[in-house]
């Protein structure tokens, strides 16, 4: 009788039940959790790349146009390797030279997926875009139309999140972001 | 009599109220849960519009560098302004891009530009690009308006 009475604790059927909601509940949330974390991810990486991206064509926009005076091939620029003094068509490398007003230097360049900025006033190069952005296809080039017209400079570069391996790729849709920056300026003096 | 006398158990109505409360909760968790993500992939577009709205106004203003003449013959309307599809950076469809979205990976993106010369001779041109998607049934659009002089 002592045992009969003593009736805590769950029935079978109510463990049963509770299992199954638990079961159902569960892999719900988790799925939502997934998704919020997949979309965050996305987000924050695309956001990232078209920051850097953002920052680096303003800043070689506004550098050259405002600074540039010559434009050369090599660094250091000197008179030795001037480019861009006849109408040339575009040939775009992956590096650029500029001398300013006051005879100083500074350009652009590409080496294993960073843009530096190289100039007479730094030490060292200077990488523009941090360790886990990673720069491809940059190309930088000057034309001139005509004789006594302003050069122009082209600028190309893809720009994307590094997915791991120096790639731009991944086999999930939320690891990769890759934008396409292009543009022509036109040199003020 | 045994079971009768177990007093410890949960009437129906309190089951029923927890149950409710219960089911209230978890469908608003879900739909603010779902709200969230629908505005987190709209964010994503629109960043990613930008991008091609900023990229398509770069390369207008590539256009303008190159021969001021033959830009401002790219508007061949007289003051209404003329549209262009521009998802592929040129010149070459007339008009607008239609019920297509070519750009972005995956493709869900398509990108206008209206030119508007002003003055006569022109020495101004008013540039509109519109990126657009389709965000559930609904179409959304990112403008971005600039002006280039022929002095700039």
């Amino acid at each position: 009788m002592g045992i009969k009475k003593k009736l805590v604790g769950f029935t079978l059927i109510e463990m049963i039940v509770v299992i199954a909601v638990i079961a159902v509940t569960l892999p719900s949330i988790f799925a939502i959790v997934f998704g919020i974390t997949r979309q965050q991810t996305k987000i924050y990486r695309i956001s990232k790349v078209k920051k850097e991206g953002d920052y680096i064509l303003n800043l070689l926009t506004n550098t050259i146009r405002n600074s540039a005076v010559s434009i050369h091939s090599s660094s250091p620029a000197t008179i030795f390797n001037v480019i861009c003094r006849i109408v040339v068509s575009p040939a775009p490398t992956t590096s650029l030279y500029f001398l300013d007003s006051t005879n100083n230097w500074f350009g652009y360049s590409l080496a294993s997926n960073v843009i530096s900025s190289s100039s007479s006033n730094l030490a060292s190069p200077i990488a523009l875009n941090s360790n886990k952005i990673l720069i491809n296809n940059f190309l930088i080039g000057c034309e001139k139309t005509a004789l006594f017209s302003n050069a122009n400079i082209t600028i190309n570069f893809d720009i994307c999140y590094d997915t791991g391996g120096k790639l731009c790729t991944s086999v999930r849709p939320e690891e990769f972001a890759t934008l396409h920056y292009q543009t022509i300026i036109r040199m003020k003096n | 009599m045994v079971f009768i006398k177990n007093k410890f158990g949960f009437s129906l109505i309190e089951v029923l109220v927890f149950v409710t409360i219960l089911g209230l909760f978890f469908v608003a968790a879900v739909s603010v849960t779902t709200f969230s993500l629908k505005n987190m992939k709209i964010n994503e577009h629109k960043i990613i519009a930008t991008h091609f709205a900023e990229e398509g106004l770069e390369w207008i203003k590539s256009e303008k560098e190159g021969d001021w003449g033959v830009f401002i013959g790219k508007d061949t309307s007289s003051g209404s302004g003329t549209s262009y599809c521009l998802n592929d950076l040129n010149w070459s469809t007339i008009g607008n891009c239609g019920e297509v979205y070519p750009l972005g990976t995956p493709s869900s993106f398509k990108r206008e530009v209206s030119l508007k010369n002003i003055n006569t001779p022109t020495s101004e041109v008013n540039i509109e690009i519109i990126v657009s998607w389709i965000e559930g049934n609904q179409t959304m659009n990112i403008p971005i308006k600039s002006v280039v002089n022929l002095w700039e």
